[in-house]
């Protein structure tokens, strides 16, 4: 009972957060709803004992990304925020069918196809199994997945070098 | 006189648009060491632009000097850098002086010294506590140089009985003598001040942070600071052995020894400012030293009228104030009034580099560097 | 809902409710009095009891503040943005004492509990608690942002820009001890060092509690990391446009967030509530808990009273070459001094991995200095006769 209030209310919170951060002209309210619909999904992992997705949701989704997009609207004009333009509602149509078809045509058959685990006793995977099968079956995928990561990293150090070397010639110059 | 703000150009390129953020930064701010504004236009936190905005203080000094007799107008210099009158006096004194050409007894040319020279200690200890305050150490150095300069000003108190706008000298000499006994507290501040100074320096000069943020913040180059009419120990840390103590030899000041520090000009950053006034408060002590020693007895005042009518003629008087030249320039058409009046103000003129150093720093450094120069409002705005 | 899990609940928070806010007014007091005998003043001593003149060395003046700032006008810009100018202070509180829930304190009442002692006993502790105090960084700009003050949105600017960066080495440094405990419960962290098996007292360990201080005095924006509130740049930075019972929460914040962020490196690396004459008295593990985050908060108010503060520039430069470099290489050396004592067991490995861990951070850290820190060193001046 407790639990299946929780979720309902959790899913309200998710679905309004997103929806305010669709529909929100201040670029800021935006993304403090997409964290607010961020932080309900970790509620709702959680509630499915899934602590360690919970963490990490909040860790990567809000802590990290949500940043960066603020970051991004610092770097802007708009960072004040007092902004008159409108965002433009051309072609809302086609993204209202492109949505409804993402609905019908991927998610409703992977519900109705997916193999969903039907047993009673509660299901608690340990951080520490979750670390074993990371470390241990998965462990190629990680590392390949920490390459790329650093990959990137270096990369935009190397990005960001390229403009200093760029200052130094136009002071040169 | 101008500096282009450095690499601010490239901001601009190729596309990348990013608003400068405005920001007036006073009149009421708490780094800007009374009502003074800085608008600055920044660039995240680097500052492209800089324009010193003051005047909020004006008083009318100099026209109301111009209206009322010579003697008169003297507890007003007190007001113009409120934490030194006693040099603000002198150096309207010795201008006046040469009006009216009067002898000065030889005490009080000693005492004039001392006094002159416990304000320069009084003046250095607070701007390096205001300096290092500055720079976000939450008052504890200042709180160490106000015990200091409680001290001093007691000895004011005892001498003048003011603590602040002392109102000492007189055209020829002092208006009182000093009460007895001051001069043995004197000596004993004199002789115990260099402990102090030890501390103080232990505590600031080597410290970590405070070397990596002020050395190559806001330099001052050596022919700028000359072009500019800089002075005072803002003109030595960049370089030039300027010291009106040494070149005018006022007073009595060619009978004392004492070393006049400055830097090879290299930097002239605000490490160097603050440095020089560190050394300069020992050379302070130096010349305290002599004159406790050697001051006699006798008249304190010369024989002067309280209202007197100078033979119309112009005069200049300068004294090396804590803070630069501090002159005082006067023209007498023969009545009891000046005809005019002006003062050369060492923090007005020593502010004029702000931009100049500024420019390309951080805003944390516009902090620091204007705390370098020792400005005092009253005097920029008269 | 039954009856005992509400008694559980009441019991595992109300006490972190009541404690924490509490030591928070005696903090306040605290640190004005050493930061005032530091800087040769009395500092508070006038406000004891009520109606009579004793001053009991000025415990008052909490009281007295918070009497004042609940009774302040609250004002709020014109421009400001309304609903996020009140929502921010309340966002800056909630993750600072959401996080004290996961501090393994074990209070005396825990036997009538019939669950667990901790209000959450999370298998990923440490990971949720780097995760809800990544938070206090969105309040912090939701504050410097809402209040339409060019202040305080460099102040927000600054702190974001600061907490993402200082976060990194700091959960670098909490990774070594999650390695060497092989768990990431922060009850478990607690047993594994009881007996005086404390993490610190290791080289890896000592180096991670130096980095992780460093980084948590940058985190809860204390001197001399303090740039996001910088008194003499930008005034109060992001609070500058908050008065009364907001800018309270706000200093409430703070500080709870100074407790919680010592009672990790408690945990973590200075043996949670372990100390002597544990087997005699119990209870006494809140006590030595307590103790050991005010011996941290003490540190964090002496350095408040002596050093000054660093350029944005330097900060950035101090986390990234420095903090980040060192705290890679410690998770190195642990894991390597792990493996060795694992594989030969016996006091030589002890001695030769403790004495490579030992010289390998120094030299480290010595080099990195030598990179990143400035040319900045006293010069000689000139005299003139």
């Amino acid at each position: 009972m407790t639990q299946e209030i929780t979720f309902w209310v959790l899913a309200v919170i998710a679905v309004l957060g997103a929806l305010v951060a669709v529909r929100r002209r201040n670029l800021i309210h935006g993304v403090f709803a997409l964290m607010i619909f961020f932080a309900a999904l970790a509620g709702l992992f959680l509630l499915l004992l899934a602590e360690f997705i919970a963490a990490v949701q909040i860790l990567v989704y809000i802590g990290a990304v949500g940043i960066l997009l603020l970051f991004a609207i610092m770097l802007t004009e708009r960072v004040t925020g007092d902004d008159a333009r409108d965002i433009t509602s051309r072609g809302s149509f086609w993204g209202w069918v492109a949505a409804l078809a993402v609905l019908v045509f991927l998610l409703l058959p992977a519900i109705q196809s997916a193999d969903l685990p039907q047993t009673t006793e509660p299901y608690n995977p340990s951080v520490k199994a979750l670390g074993q099968q990371m470390m241990n079956p998965y462990v190629v995928t990680l590392e390949v997945l920490a390459l790329l990561l650093t990959a990137a990293l270096i990369g935009a150090v190397a990005a960001s070098q390229g403009g200093e070397k760029k200052k130094e010639d136009a002071d040169d110059a | 006189m101008t500096t282009a703000a450095p690499n601010y150009e490239l901001l601009q390129q190729e596309g990348l648009e990013t608003s400068l953020l405005e920001i007036s930064m006073g009149p009421h701010h708490p780094s800007t060491h009374g009502v003074f504004r800085m608008d600055v236009k920044l660039d995240g936190e680097t500052v492209v632009e800089l324009r010193p905005v003051f005047g909020y203080l004006h008083r009318n000094h100099e026209k109301l000097a111009e209206n009322m007799t010579y003697l008169s107008s003297m507890p007003f210099t007190d007001r113009l850098d409120y934490f030194n009158s006693m040099t603000n006096n002198w150096a309207y004194a010795l201008a006046a002086e040469k009006l009216i050409e009067v002898e000065v007894p030889e005490r009080a040319e000693y005492l004039r010294v001392i006094m002159a020279e416990l304000t320069r200690l009084v003046n250095h200890v607070t701007l390096v506590g205001f300096f290092v305050n500055d720079l976000g150490a939450l008052g504890t150095p200042l709180m160490y140089a106000f015990r200091e300069r409680e001290k001093i000003l007691d000895l004011f108190e005892q001498a003048s009985g003011a603590r602040m706008m002392c109102n000492y000298f007189r055209f020829g000499g002092l208006r009182n003598d000093v009460p007895e006994g001051w001069l043995d507290r004197t000596r004993e501040l004199v002789d115990r001040f260099p402990a102090f100074l030890d501390e103080y320096e232990q505590l600031l000069c080597e410290n970590e942070i405070i070397l990596s943020r002020t050395q190559g913040v806001g330099n001052l180059s050596r022919e700028l600071a000359v072009n500019a009419g800089i002075t005072g120990p803002m003109l030595r840390a960049s370089g030039v052995n300027y010291d009106l103590r040494k070149v005018d030899a006022y007073g009595i000041y060619d009978r004392f020894k004492f070393r006049v520090p400055y830097t090879d000009g290299d930097t002239g950053d605000c490490y160097d400012r603050f440095m020089i006034r560190m050394l300069e408060m020992r050379e302070s002590v130096a010349i305290l030293k002599q004159a406790l020693a050697d001051i006699p007895e006798g008249d304190i005042i010369g024989k002067v009228s309280k209202v007197f009518k100078p033979k119309p003629a112009e005069a200049y008087g300068r004294i090396e104030g804590p803070k630069g030249e501090l002159g005082f320039y006067l023209i007498a058409d023969g009545t009891t009034k000046p005809y005019r009046y002006r003062v050369r103000p060492p923090s007005l003129i020593n502010l004029t580099v702000l931009r100049d150093m500024c420019l390309g720093g951080k805003i944390a450094d516009a902090c620091i560097i204007l705390g370098s120069i020792d400005i005092v409002l009253g005097e920029v705005d008269r | 809902m039954s009856l005992e899990l509400i008694k559980d609940i009441l019991l595992a928070t109300v006490p972190l409710l009541v404690i924490f806010p509490s030591l928070f007014a005696f903090t306040t007091w605290m640190e004005r009095k050493a930061l005032a005998r530091i800087q040769n003043r009395i500092g508070p001593n006038k406000i004891g009891i009520p109606c009579t003149r004793i001053g009991l060395f000025g415990l008052g003046q909490p009281a007295a503040d918070g009497i004042k700032m609940i009774f302040k006008e609250d004002i709020v810009p014109r421009g400001a943005d309304k609903l996020f100018h009140l929502l921010a202070p309340i966002l800056a509180l909630i993750p600072a004492m959401l996080i004290l829930c996961f501090l393994p304190l074990e209070f005396p009442w825990g036997k009538f509990m019939s669950g667990q002692v901790q209000a959450f006993l999370l298998d990923s502790a440490v990971i949720f608690f780097f995760a809800i105090s990544g938070l206090a960084t969105l309040a912090i700009f939701m504050a410097g942002w809402a209040s339409r003050n060019k202040y305080s949105l460099l102040g927000g600017m600054r702190a974001v820009a600061q907490m993402v960066s200082y976060e990194i080495p700091l959960v670098l440094s909490a990774v070594v001890v999650v390695m060497m405990a092989g768990s990431l419960n922060a009850k478990e962290i607690a047993d594994v060092q009881t007996g005086f098996n404390w993490f610190v007292l290791t080289p890896w360990g000592l180096a991670a509690f130096i980095v992780f201080f460093v980084a948590a005095l940058a985190e809860t924006n204390r001197s001399p990391f303090d740039l996001p509130e910088a008194e003499s740049e930008i005034i109060a930075g992001y609070f500058t446009e908050y008065s009364g019972f907001k800018f309270a929460l706000f200093f409430l914040g703070e500080y709870i967030a100074m407790f919680a962020i010592s009672g990790l490196a408690v945990t973590l690396f200075l043996g949670a509530g372990d100390g002597p004459f544990l087997a005699v008295a119990p209870w006494l593990s809140v006590v030595w808990f307590i103790a050991k985050i005010f011996g941290l908060i003490a540190v964090m108010i002496w350095l408040r009273g002596t050093l000054p503060r660093l350029r944005v520039d330097q900060l950035m430069a101090f986390a990234w070459k420095f903090l980040l470099p060192l705290s890679i290489f410690n998770i190195l050396l642990a894991g390597m001094s792990h493996h060795v004592t694992v594989a030969y067991p016996g006091t030589t490995a002890q001695v030769v991995t403790w004495t490579v861990s030992l010289v390998g951070m120094y030299v480290m850290a010595k080099g990195l200095d030598k990179i990143s820190r400035s040319t900045a060193k006293p010069r000689e001046y000139l005299y003139a006769e």
